[in-house]
């Protein structure tokens, strides 16, 4: 990706979070609850910004239009007071193909809203058995993928208190759920987001071959509608599971299209199962 | 006490059924296409792997066929009885003891 396109991106990213905040309170209220709302915005007045095509112009700040002639916008802040704690699973396959530039797109959109909101966040980054506090520049595709389970017990969270956790990893290959992923038991409402490749969810027919991935066991066999069929079955099977466990400890899970740039990759994070929401106004 | 097989040819022609094994297999492995994927692990969970070593058991079993369909027998030669044995060229060759010729 070239520099101009990645400040693009950041730019895009920067605005969007300015724009939205979490769906759900991890620990009581959530963020502009119980404030009055000025300027379709809720919180204390933070910012002016420079008014763009696209905005909303109940943003507008009309004072400043009318003495100036110039477009501002007033930008309000949300403090939620709940740290973030951003996870990113380790491993080559997570260097593979778009994944990279979706992980980096995805883990900048939280990050962004959490400075948007003052809340205190941190990165970690699963490497082997072991989690480590993410520096400037640091990629998930260096490190190895390891034991989750002593990996996310390694994770601390911040010093406020747990606050909310995402969790970005590809994987779907999970033998014993309460066993691995005890480590998340620390956390109320965990947010998994798993960035998956269209051929990793539906793999098509292609005959005799040989699939090779880094730091894994080759694969050799014939890849039919039969064997695609098991695979979709047993993808399903797992994708439950994680689903499902999820769900008891009141989080959720989020499959992303690694494939996809932009605003069509980090749309389905505002859905309606998706962790973030558009502030009304 | 003789042993004999009753068509030999089957058990010439277990050079060219090996021959001919050989090649679709050779031919099975150079059609393989590699592809890089994120993972594998899926794969083996979900679909067995076709074993890439040589299929021992089965070429014993399919051997032992051979030799079965070739007919192995053994004889047990009785000199008064008039014995027909087929050689190796499919010709059947009668012995015929006559008991006055073989005692005179």
């Amino acid at each position: 990706m070239s520099a101009a396109s990645s400040l693009d991106h950041s730019r895009l990213i920067e605005r969007l979070a300015g724009r939205l905040r979490w769906r759900d309170a991890v620990n009581g209220v959530s963020s502009g609850q119980g404030r009055g709302s000025r300027s379709a915005a809720s919180g204390e007045f933070d910012n002016h910004a420079r008014w763009c095509p696209g905005d909303d112009l109940h943003r507008l700040d009309l004072r400043v239009w009318l003495r100036l002639r110039q477009r501002w916008t007033r930008s309000y802040r949300d403090d939620s007071s709940e740290p973030l704690t951003i996870i990113i699973d380790g491993g080559a396959s997570m260097g593979f193909g778009d994944k990279p530039q979706a992980v980096s797109w995805t883990c900048e959109l939280f990050l962004a809203v959490a400075r948007a909101r003052r809340d205190p966040h941190r990165l970690w980054i699963l490497d082997g058995g072991n989690a480590r506090v993410a520096l400037p520049g640091d990629r998930a595709a260096v490190a190895t993928r390891g034991d989750l389970r002593s990996a996310l017990q390694r994770v601390e969270p911040t010093g406020s208190g747990p606050g909310r956790v995402v969790i970005i990893s590809d994987r779907i290959v999970f033998d014993d759920l309460d066993d691995q992923l005890q480590g998340l038991n620390r956390w109320r409402k965990p947010i998994w987001i798993s960035p998956w490749l269209p051929e990793e969810v539906s793999p098509t027919p292609s005959g005799q071959v040989r699939l090779e991935a880094k730091q894994e066991p080759p694969w050799i066999g014939t890849i039919d509608r039969s064997s695609c069929q098991r695979y979709r079955e047993r993808f399903d099977r797992y994708q439950r599971a994680l689903h499902s466990w999820l769900t008891r400890r009141g989080g959720s899970h989020l499959p992303l299209d690694a494939s996809q740039q932009g605003e069509a990759l980090l749309r389905p994070l505002l859905h309606r199962s998706g962790p973030l929401e558009v502030v009304s106004g | 006490m003789i042993f004999e097989v009753v068509h030999p040819g089957w058990l010439l022609l277990t050079p060219l059924f090996l021959l001919m094994w050989w090649l679709q297999r050779t031919r099975w492995m150079a059609g393989t296409t590699t592809l890089v994927v994120p993972s594998t692990l899926l794969w083996h969970r979900a679909v067995p792997q076709q074993s890439r070593g040589v299929p021992i058991r089965t070429l014993l079993l399919a051997l032992a066929l051979l030799f079965t369909a070739a007919g192995p027998r053994l004889l047990m030669p009785d000199p008064t009885v008039i014995g027909a044995r087929r050689t190796l060229d499919q010709a059947i060759v009668i012995d015929v003891r006559i008991e006055s010729q073989s005692r005179g």
